[in-house]
């Protein structure tokens, strides 16, 4: 439990780092997108079709890319201090677990809290959306909380695997990551080709029609892989 | 202070000898510990307290339990027993071998060193 | 005396280096060792195998009688202070001193506030900013104050000028001296460190060399100087180490203990007899390995 601290101690000691940084991406995307409501008045936009139009506004996004930066940090720098250290791999990997559960618990309460203000007060009085959109899941709060924490789980978990993948095999990992990668899409795009135009379309509606829980089965799904993957790796990483 | 020469220990041992001889620690008095003189020569003291067991083999120091190393009575007298039987060796050998380099007579060396002593 | 670290036929390869190669060595209980070779010898290496930073190729590793690899119980006693060990953007010295007293349950914040001031280490600058000496300060402060049962500084003066050096060997001697403990110091600035060893372990080439205690050392080698002919007719009754010819004079450096008949024939032909350094001892025994190396 002590080193468990101690892990988690590492993640959050550089104070500015890790809580300020967040706030001021959030911070930048919400002045973005008020200053877009803005113009769009200036402009002389219908409020009811700019409050409809934008819930597709996609900006919330910007919150993975936090995810992104803090799964690649946690196998590559943090990884080899931790090390350094004395802190044992299996040490590590749980500590930093829990770590990705508390970022992703905190911003998903984070986004419904803003996301109910934002309904609550019909888009911060000037019709814009920035949480209340299609990415952010359906109507109830729980829903909200369920779904961005999964995405954020599960960016930081793909994204500390393709890091620990470097750790592992360095350079040679990563180009071979990315050449299965492009042979996968080789192969949909060739099936897609030879597959008569309906049975393709047949699959976008299939997947367009997936219910809201299965959506967050598939997340959950990503997220596990990526999990497995991170603690695999994790646990056979040397310092580099 | 720290020559290559000899062991370290053997150098450290020496050096409280001197300090003996010369009345920096006077009979009965203590010496620094291992640790003063490790820190204070910035060596291990390891190698310190090497030195100073060497002085108490040879009796000149006595370990008083729990105080730290004493000066024995008669040390000085011991020391200086000792080196003056290795005096001959350590000092008038090297003397005479550099005089008949430079190809001195008896008389004139030691005319050298009753002008010296006086 | 009891042995914190035994390892056994121990080795790490790479593809093409064997970075640490059949090494049998062993350190004893609360002494300070020396572990000296040339840049590449394989001392971070084998540093690093002994914290379970990296898996052995073979071989076996015991650290307080057990293995270090993923026990907590073993890197909780131990303390490893690497050379251009990396930190996280943005860190500040204050950052890691902060983590290394959660991690080290003997940690001295007294001793590490009087360092900090000692070393005039800017706690609120990232550390990226520092200089080399400043961030040898960071490893050398955190490797003293955590009074770890086993520590180890991998070369850790590099950058640091004469005063700083001297400060970190009082520190070291007198925190050492008031808590004994196990210390391992990897060097190849040998004499200035040389003092503050107990035990001096070469190794080159992934491989052990030679491991002594200092005092034994002192006997070990030693260097005759004088005309080349008169060092030819000596070097026919003793092992040498190393030769160095300028002009007409040559230099060897010879393996003790020397006979008295040797003395006598030196003292004859008037060499100049001086106990080897062990620096000289170190490029010595090392340039013998290499020559033997590349025979074979």
């Amino acid at each position: 439990m002590q080193r468990i601290k101690n892990v988690l101690n590492v993640h959050f000691v550089d104070r500015k780092g890790t809580f300020l940084v967040p706030i001021y991406i959030l911070a930048a995307m919400v002045a973005i997108v008020i200053a877009i409501g803005i113009i769009a008045r200036v402009a002389g936009a219908n409020e009811a079709d700019l409050y409809e139009g934008m819930k597709w506004n996609g900006a919330v996004w910007a919150l993975l890319g936090m995810g992104f930066g803090i799964g690649a940090m946690t196998m590559t720098q943090y990884l080899s201090f931790a090390l350094g250290l004395g802190i044992t791999r299996r040490e590590w990997l749980a500590g930093s677990s829990v770590m990705f559960v508390l970022v992703a618990a905190g911003t998903a309460v984070i986004v419904m809290v803003l996301k109910l203000i934002e309904q609550a007060t019909t888009g911060f009085g000037l019709s814009v959306r920035l949480f209340d959109t299609v990415h952010t899941g359906p109507a109830s709060w729980w829903q909200t909380l369920l779904q961005v924490f999964l995405m954020v789980m599960a960016a930081m978990t793909l994204t500390a695997t393709i890091s620990g993948i470097w750790n592992r095999w360095g350079k040679t990992g990563l180009m071979w990551l990315a050449a299965i990668a492009i042979a996968l899409g080789v192969v949909a795009f060739g099936i897609g080709i030879l597959l008569p135009a309906d049975q393709v379309m047949g699959v976008f509606s299939w997947f367009g029609n997936l219910a809201w829980i299965s959506w967050m089965g598939l997340l959950a799904g990503v997220m596990l892989i990526g999990a497995v993957a991170f603690w695999l790796l994790g646990s056979k990483a040397e310092v580099r | 202070m720290i020559d290559d020469s000899r062991p370290l220990f053997i150098q450290i041992a020496d050096q409280i000898a001197d300090g003996i001889l010369d009345g920096t620690y006077p009979e009965d008095t203590a010496v620094p510990s291992t640790n003063e003189l490790a820190q204070h020569l910035r060596i291990n003291p390891a190698t310190a307290g090497k030195g100073l067991t060497r002085l108490v083999e040879q009796g000149v120091l006595v370990k008083r339990r729990g105080i730290g190393m004493f000066v024995a009575i008669g040390a000085r007298a011991q020391l200086a027993h000792e080196r003056t039987a290795s005096f001959a060796t350590e000092y008038v050998e090297p003397m005479l071998r550099a005089a008949s380099q430079l190809g001195l007579t008896p008389d004139q060396l030691h005319a050298i060193i009753d002008k010296e002593l006086s | 005396m009891t042995q914190v670290i035994e390892t056994s036929a121990l080795s790490k390869h790479y593809k093409a280096v064997k970075a640490v190669n059949d090494l049998t060595v062993s350190f004893d209980e609360n002494r300070i060792h020396g572990l000296l070779g040339r840049n590449g010898a394989g001392k971070t290496t084998l540093m690093q195998l002994l914290t379970g930073q990296l898996f052995a190729t073979s071989g076996d590793i015991r650290v307080f009688g057990e293995s270090p690899l993923e026990n907590t119980t073993v890197m909780q006693r131990t303390c490893f202070i690497q050379e251009g060990q990396t930190y996280p953007d943005g860190f500040e010295p204050r950052h890691v001193i902060s983590i290394a007293a959660g991690m080290h349950e003997k940690w001295d914040q007294q001793r590490a506030d009087e360092l900090v001031e000692m070393f005039e280490l800017p706690m609120k600058r990232k550390i990226k900013k520092l200089s080399r000496g400043q961030l040898s300060a960071i490893g050398i402060i955190v490797g003293i104050a955590s009074r770890a049962d086993l520590t180890f500084f991998d070369e850790p003066y590099l950058g640091l000028d004469a005063v700083a050096r001297k400060n970190f060997y009082d520190a070291l001697l007198a925190d050492y001296a008031a808590h004994p403990r196990t210390i391992l110091i990897s060097s190849h600035h040998i004499d200035e460190v040389a003092p503050l060893l107990e035990t001096v372990t070469v190794i080159d080439n992934g491989e052990l060399l030679m491991q002594h205690d200092v005092d034994e050392l002192a006997d070990a080698a030693f260097a005759f100087a004088g005309t080349r002919a008169a060092v030819d007719q000596f070097t026919g009754s003793v092992q040498v180490l190393e030769r160095t010819d300028i002009g007409g004079l040559s230099t060897v450096v010879v393996r003790g203990p020397i006979t008295q008949d040797a003395a006598r024939l030196a003292s004859d032909l008037r060499l100049d007899k001086s106990r080897a350094s062990l620096q000289d001892l170190f490029v010595a025994v090392t340039e013998s390995a290499r020559k033997a190396r590349q025979k074979a």
